[in-house]
C-alpha cells in the first residue's frame, strides 16, 4: 500500500495539479463565506441561489459561524472531488496507463485501494486549503457586518471548526468514492462526471420532486446534510449513517469491478 | 547501451501454453494455443496483425482471464500474476506514460510502485539512450523515444523475461539496430526476451525460437534455425556460359536431383550441402559456374506458405 501511495502521489503532487483542482475549491468556498456575510443583518432566511439560504447574523457570530461558508460550498467541493477520483481512475484507462501500473503492481486490491488512499489525501489536502480561506474570509468579512468573532475564536469554536472539518472530509471522500465507481464502470472520465453531475445536481432534485419520501434519503442531499452537520430535513446522525452506507457500497461495488473486470485497454 | 550481467535463471519453462483459448463474445481471439518456450534467448512472436498477440501477451500478464486452457510464466500458472510478475518486464502494443510529467518522473514513479531501486530508474534511462532527455515531458517526446522509454519501463525490474509487443515501431533505422543488439545481449545473459512482431524480417534477425500464430491458432513453435533449414532445400547455380545449361540440367537429373531454369540459372531441389558436390561435377564437365548458393525460402515465405497448409507443421 506503502508504494501504490508515494507513486501516486508523485503523480499528483505537482505545483500545476494541485493549483488546478484547489482554485475551484478555494473559489467556491470564498464565494460560500461572501454570500453568507452579504447584509447578514437584513438578508438572514434569503435564497442565494445554489449556496442555499443565508443565514442570520446570530447563527454567523455562533462558535461554528466561521465555517459556515464551507458548508454552503460543500455540493460544489464534493463534485469536484467526484471529478479528481473519476479522472485520475478513468484516465489510466483511457490512455492505457493501467496497463503498466497493473504490470508494476499485479495486487489489484492493492493498487485500487492505494490509489483511492492517495486520492483521498488529496481532496483531505484541497478541503484543508479551502476551510483555511473560509476562516481567513470570515475573519476579514464579519467586521464588516458587525459580527462578533470572539465565539469563533474560543476552544468551542475551534472545536467546531475541527468538527465541521472532519465532516467536510468525510463528505467529500464519499463524493470521490461515488466517482470512483463510475470511472471504473464506464472507464471514461467525460462520461463519469458527466454521470456524476446529471445524476446528484439534476435527476436527484427530480427524483426528490416526485417522490418526496426518498428525496431526503439520496446522495447528494445527505452528503450535503452530513457536511453541515446535519438540516432541518436530515439529522446528522441519519446523514452520517447513509453517508457511511453510500460510501461502503461505492467502494464494494469500484472494487469488484476493478478487481475482476479483463483489462482489454 | 549497458552490459547485462549473466544470470542464471534456472531450468524450466519460460513461457508455456497449453489450449489457451480467450473468447471476447463470439470472436475467438485465441484458440487452443499450446506451445513451451525454455529460458534463455530470444523469442519471436510472430502473426500478423489481429492474429491474437496482444490477447496472448495480456493473458501472459494477467490483464485479461483466459476463457479456457492454461498458462504459465516462469512456472507460475497465470491465474497468480503477482506470482511472476516482479521478475517481468513488459512493453504492451504502444508505449503509454503521463504526458505530463518527465521520463524520468514516470520511471521513478513505476519503479515506487513496483518496489524496484531507484538508481534503475538513471541506469535503464542510459541503456536506452534517453539519458540527456530525461528531464523533458513525455508529451514532448517522439514516438520513437516513448518506444526506448517503454523498453527503459520495462527493464525497470532487472527482468529474467522480458515481453515486448512491437518494440521497434516508430524506430529510426539506426535506433532498430540499437533496440536488436539490447534484445540480443539480454537474450544473451541468461534472461529470455519474447518479442511479438508482425514483420517477419525482424524476428529472422534477431530470434533463436519462434511461436507463430494465425486467427488466434498455433502454426508454428520451435527453434528458428529448424524452420529456417526448411527454407533452404534448394540451390541456385548460374553458369558462366548460358549454351551450359543443358548440360547441367543433365548432371543434376542423373544426380537424382529436380532441376528447374530460372532465366540462366538452375533452381535444384537439393541440400544446401550437396553445392560443393555440384561444383565438383560441373568442373569436371567444363563447366565455369559464376554463381552457386543455397537458395533460401524468407520467414515471410514460409509463413504464408504454412497459413495456407502447403506444409506440415
Amino acid at each position: 500500500m506503502n508504494r501504490v501511495f508515494s507513486s501516486e502521489w508523485l503523480k499528483i503532487a505537482r505545483p500545476a495539479t494541485v493549483l488546478s483542482w484547489m482554485a475551484p475549491v478555494v473559489l467556491f468556498a470564498f464565494m460560500g463565506t461572501m454570500f453568507n456575510f452579504m447584509d447578514a443583518a437584513t438578508g438572514a432566511g434569503e435564497f442565494r441561489g445554489p449556496f442555499g439560504i443565508a443565514p442570520g447574523p446570530e447563527q454567523l457570530a455562533a462558535p461554528d459561524g466561521w465555517i459556515i461558508g464551507i458548508h454552503s460550498a460543500s455540493s460544489f467541493i464534493g463534485l469536484i472531488a467526484l471529478a479528481i477520483f473519476a479522472t485520475n481512475i478513468a484516465r489510466d484507462y483511457e490512455k492505457g496507463t493501467i496497463r503498466i501500473l497493473l504490470i508494476a503492481e499485479p495486487n489489484r486490491f492493492l493498487l485500487f485501494f492505494g490509489k483511492l488512499f492517495t486520492l483521498s489525501s488529496f481532496v483531505v489536502l484541497i478541503t484543508a486549503g479551502a476551510t483555511v480561506v473560509t476562516m481567513l474570509a470570515s475573519l476579514a468579512l464579519a467586521p464588516g457586518e458587525n459580527i462578533s468573532v470572539s465565539a469563533w475564536l474560543s476552544w468551542q469554536g475551534i472545536r467546531e471548526l475541527l468538527i465541521g472539518f472532519a465532516n467536510i472530509s468525510l463528505a467529500t471522500i464519499i463524493w470521490g468514492l461515488i466517482g470512483g465507481v463510475l470511472a471504473v464502470t464506464t472507464r471514461s472520465a467525460a462520461i463519469s462526471i458527466s454521470a456524476g453531475v446529471g445524476f446528484l445536481l439534476i435527476f436527484e432534485l427530480l427524483i426528490a420532486q416526485f417522490v418526496e419520501s426518498v428525496g431526503t434519503k439520496l446522495p447528494a442531499t445527505v452528503l450535503g446534510a452530513m457536511a453541515s452537520g446535519g438540516t432541518f430535513t436530515v439529522e446528522y446522525s441519519t446523514a452520517l449513517m447513509l453517508s457511511l452506507a453510500y460510501g461502503a457500497a461505492s467502494l464494494i461495488v469500484a472494487s469488484l469491478i476493478f478487481i475482476r473486470r479483463d483489462v482489454t485497454d | 547501451m549497458n552490459n547485462f550481467s549473466p544470470v542464471n535463471v534456472g531450468d524450466g519453462s519460460a513461457l508455456s501454453a497449453s489450449g489457451l483459448t480467450k473468447t471476447f463474445g463470439k470472436l475467438k481471439a485465441v484458440e487452443d494455443l499450446t506451445f513451451k518456450m525454455p529460458r534463455g534467448g530470444v523469442i519471436g512472436f510472430v502473426g500478423p496483425n489481429g492474429a491474437g498477440k496482444s490477447t496472448t501477451i495480456r493473458m501472459l500478464l494477467g490483464l485479461i482471464k483466459p476463457t479456457g486452457g492454461n498458462a504459465e510464466v516462469l512456472g507460475h500458472g497465470i491465474c497468480t500474476p503477482s506470482a511472476y510478475l516482479s521478475k517481468v518486464g513488459a512493453l504492451i502494443e504502444a508505449p503509454v506514460f503521463y504526458p505530463g510529467l518527465s521520463g524520468s518522473i514516470n520511471l521513478r514513479a513505476l519503479a515506487k510502485l513496483g518496489g524496484f531501486p531507484p538508481e534503475q530508474v538513471p541506469r535503464v534511462l542510459e541503456t536506452v539512450g534517453l539519458t540527456s532527455r530525461a528531464g523533458d515531458k513525455v508529451a514532448n517526446y517522439s514516438l520513437g523515444m516513448k518506444q526506448r522509454l517503454g523498453i527503459a519501463a520495462a527493464l525497470l525490474p532487472d527482468p529474467e523475461l522480458l515481453i515486448l509487443d512491437e518494440p521497434t515501431n516508430g524506430l529510426d533505422p539506426a535506433g532498430i539496430v540499437e533496440i536488436r543488439s539490447l534484445l540480443r545481449q539480454i537474450g544473451g545473459s541468461g534472461r529470455t526476451v519474447f518479442v511479438s512482431t508482425h514483420l517477419l524480417s525482424e524476428v529472422e534477425a534477431e530470434a533463436d525460437r519462434l511461436v507463430l500464430i494465425h486467427n488466434g491458432r498455433l502454426v508454428f513453435s520451435g527453434e528458428l534455425a529448424d524452420i529456417m533449414q526448411k527454407a533452404c532445400e534448394a540451390v541456385y547455380a548460374a553458369p558462366e556460359n548460358t549454351a551450359d545449361l543443358p548440360l547441367l540440367t543433365r548432371l543434376v537429373s542423373e544426380a537424382g536431383h529436380l532441376a528447374r531454369q530460372e532465366e540462366d540459372a538452375l533452381i535444384i531441389t537439393a541440400p544446401k550441402e550437396w553445392s560443393s558436390e555440384l561444383n565438383r561435377l560441373a568442373t569436371s564437365k567444363g563447366i565455369n559456374l559464376r554463381e552457386l548458393r543455397p537458395q533460401c525460402e524468407s520467414l515471410e515465405d514460409i509463413f504464408l506458405s504454412m497459413t495456407r497448409g502447403e506444409v506440415a507443421k
